[in-house]
């Protein structure tokens, strides 16, 4: 649950640096587009934190995974 | 632009790639953990070996996050229509009714995995096929792996003409074909090597050689209405090709299920059936009770979304009017210390009443009514079957929140590679050591590579057709037959692209499973790409 309420965040965040390195780029607006792209860099290391960090319910698969159900 | 074509640059740019694959495929990390990494080593080969400032890594990066949300704005609409039929019992009235037509599973997984599959994508495509049909193969109790690489390997062929050829269109936007009618001809006719050995690998996962001999007259007849098809009417109208095409083989199945051949279940004794869950109970032995809702009811989510995207998609009149309505961001130019340029643009437009996104939520919206007012989700919870309808949208969200991040990824590192000048690097470095007749025979692979990093055989072709044009003139080869080659490529890519895995272990519920989704598309990728690269060589000395 920690990983993805974490996961969450980070997706709304991904989404929020939009407008902002957009509107920062063309408007020549260093600080807004540098503040997009950090907090989009951010917001995709943390899936991969969360591998080592969150350790939950998410581990590796089996085999194949054929024999999952949903 | 001075781009530094050698093999230190060529390998860092294939680095990402690599990783990706090595992550998913051999130390099976999930997509949402293997992206990022897949993303900073893009992003370090850019700054560092690429000479790429921070402002063109942050407006391609900007742009990836907007690629990303064409694909969302189907994942979520189809996790939630999944969920809704889940929920309301319809999977199980689906399931128990399609018997009434055939007992053959094999029949039943070729008709959805493969002609319902590359219907979808003839006329909506943005994966749509893969998010549809991979929850319709579960319920015939397909196992969640191979629910998700059928459309895979099912919906590549249409990727070229399908979404009525948007990839062939966008390719005649980027660049100007001296023979166009003979380059839509030889697309096709490569498309059709898929589209057989789509058919044919479908059937082999259903059940290895039995499967395959049983399955023969079904895939030669729809292939032929495919690929055939296909190629006859790229003579007229490349255009609307994959979508009638696809649609006669729609109509096709209903004499092919009346044939006794396919009318029956067929005993495989002891033979291995991979694709399918043997545990699974009969559906017509079971004692559970009659289904909560009528078979053509449990329809009514695809009927509406077929209904919807022919009405508002193929009128000419109707999709061009609501084509007006467009949302987009502005992007700045930007530029490399090499001299890579990419233009100021309002950057790929969004079309939202003509996005597939949208006929998928209107067709969530309308079986949801459909449903709820029949009674269908309380009689469902009611047998124990179901949650209710209360949490349909939190366990939306539970499966298309990590299915989200990793798109994201995965489209923010192919425009990072992009504007950096890295794409370029591998496919001028393929042309700068491959002699013209091996440059032939690869030309599809860069198509592959396109679409693996993008998801997309539009995006593939917008970024490599020009530079295949180029090679093509330069070489003396057969632009047809390397525009077609590169066309083919980046509609087999489809079936190994991170994006387009993501995007059906998600709607399987298998979303970390996308390592043993890719050990089975990538071998038929590479296969079909060898294939692909014969034939083009088969072009180039029948046409000189």
């Amino acid at each position: 649950v920690t990983t993805l309420r974490l996961n969450g965040i980070a997706f709304l965040v991904m989404l929020a640096s939009l407008p902002l390195i957009a509107f920062g780029s063309t408007g020549d607006t260093e600080a807004l587009w540098l503040t997009g792209l950090v907090l989009l860099g951010l917001a995709l290391v943390v899936p991969t934190a969360t591998r080592w960090t969150g350790g939950d319910e998410d581990d590796d698969e089996d085999d194949d995974g054929e024999e999952d159900g949903r | 632009v001075e781009l530094p074509v050698d093999i230190l640059h060529w390998g860092l740019a294939l680095s990402p790639i690599l990783a990706l694959l090595l992550l998913l495929a051999v130390l099976r990390w999930q997509a949402p953990e293997a992206a990022p990494i897949g993303v900073v080593l893009g992003v370090l080969v850019a700054v560092l070996a690429y000479q790429a400032p921070w402002e063109t890594i942050a407006v391609g990066a900007g742009k990836g996050v907007w690629d990303a949300i064409f694909i969302l704005l189907v994942v979520w609409p189809a996790l939630l229509l999944y969920r809704v039929g889940e929920q309301a019992g319809a999977f199980d009235a689906l399931r128990r009714g399609i018997t009434r037509f055939s007992r053959d599973e094999l029949f039943l997984v070729l008709a959805f995995g493969w002609v319902f599959a590359s219907f979808l994508q003839g006329i909506a495509g943005f994966g749509t096929p893969i998010a549809v049909v991979a929850p319709l193969l579960l319920a015939l109790g397909v196992r969640p792996v191979y629910a998700v690489v059928i459309p895979l390997i099912g919906h590549a062929w249409a990727n070229m003409f399908g979404t009525l050829a948007v990839g062939w269109l966008a390719t005649l936007a980027v660049i100007d074909l001296e023979q166009e009618t003979l380059t839509a001809v030889v697309t096709a006719a490569l498309l059709w090597i898929p589209n057989l050995l789509g058919g044919l690998t479908i059937a082999w996962l259903f059940g290895r050689m039995p499967a395959l001999r049983r399955s023969l007259p079904f895939v030669l007849v729809i292939s032929l209405i495919h690929g055939g098809g296909q190629l006859l009417l790229a003579f007229w109208n490349p255009v609307l090709s994959t979508f009638l095409a696809s649609a006669v083989a729609l109509v096709a199945l209903y004499p092919l299920s009346r044939w006794g051949r396919y009318q029956e279940d067929e005993d495989y004794g002891d033979e291995d059936r991979p694709a399918m869950d043997d545990e699974r109970q009969d559906p017509g032995e079971e004692d559970e009770g009659e289904p909560v809702m009528s078979f053509t009811k449990s329809l009514v989510p695809y009927i509406a979304l077929t209904v919807l995207s022919i009405v508002f998609l193929v009128p000419p009149p109707v999709a061009e009017t609501l084509e007006q309505v467009q949302v987009g961001f502005e992007f700045p130019e930007v530029t490399t210390g090499y001299g890579v340029e990419t233009e100021a643009e309002e950057y790929s437009p969004f079309e939202p009443l003509t996005h597939p996104g949208t006929f998928l939520l209107l067709a969530t919206a309308i079986a949801y009514a459909v449903f709820r007012r029949d009674g269908s989700f309380d009689a469902w919870q009611e047998r124990g079957d179901g949650e209710g309808r209360g949490g349909i949208l939190a366990s939306t969200a539970d499966d298309a929140v990590p299915a989200s991040v990793s798109i994201v990824g995965f489209l923010v590192l192919a425009k990072v590679m992009d504007h950096s000048g890295q794409t370029d690097v591998l496919a001028l470095g393929i042309e700068a050591v491959a002699p013209a007749v091996v440059y032939a025979a690869v030309a599809n692979l860069i198509g592959v590579v396109g679409a693996f990093m993008t998801s997309s055989n539009t995006a593939s072709n917008v970024l490599f057709s020009s530079l295949q044009q180029s090679v093509a003139e330069a070489e003396g080869l057969s632009e047809a037959a390397i525009i077609g080659a590169q066309s083919t490529g980046g509609a087999i890519g489809n079936a190994i692209a991170p994006a387009n895995v993501v995007l059906g272990t998600s709607t399987a519920g298998i979303v970390g499973q996308e390592g043993a989704v890719l050990r089975k598309t990538l071998p038929w990728t590479v296969a079909v790409a060898v294939t692909v690269g014969a034939a083009t060589l088969l072009f180039l000395g029948v046409g000189g």
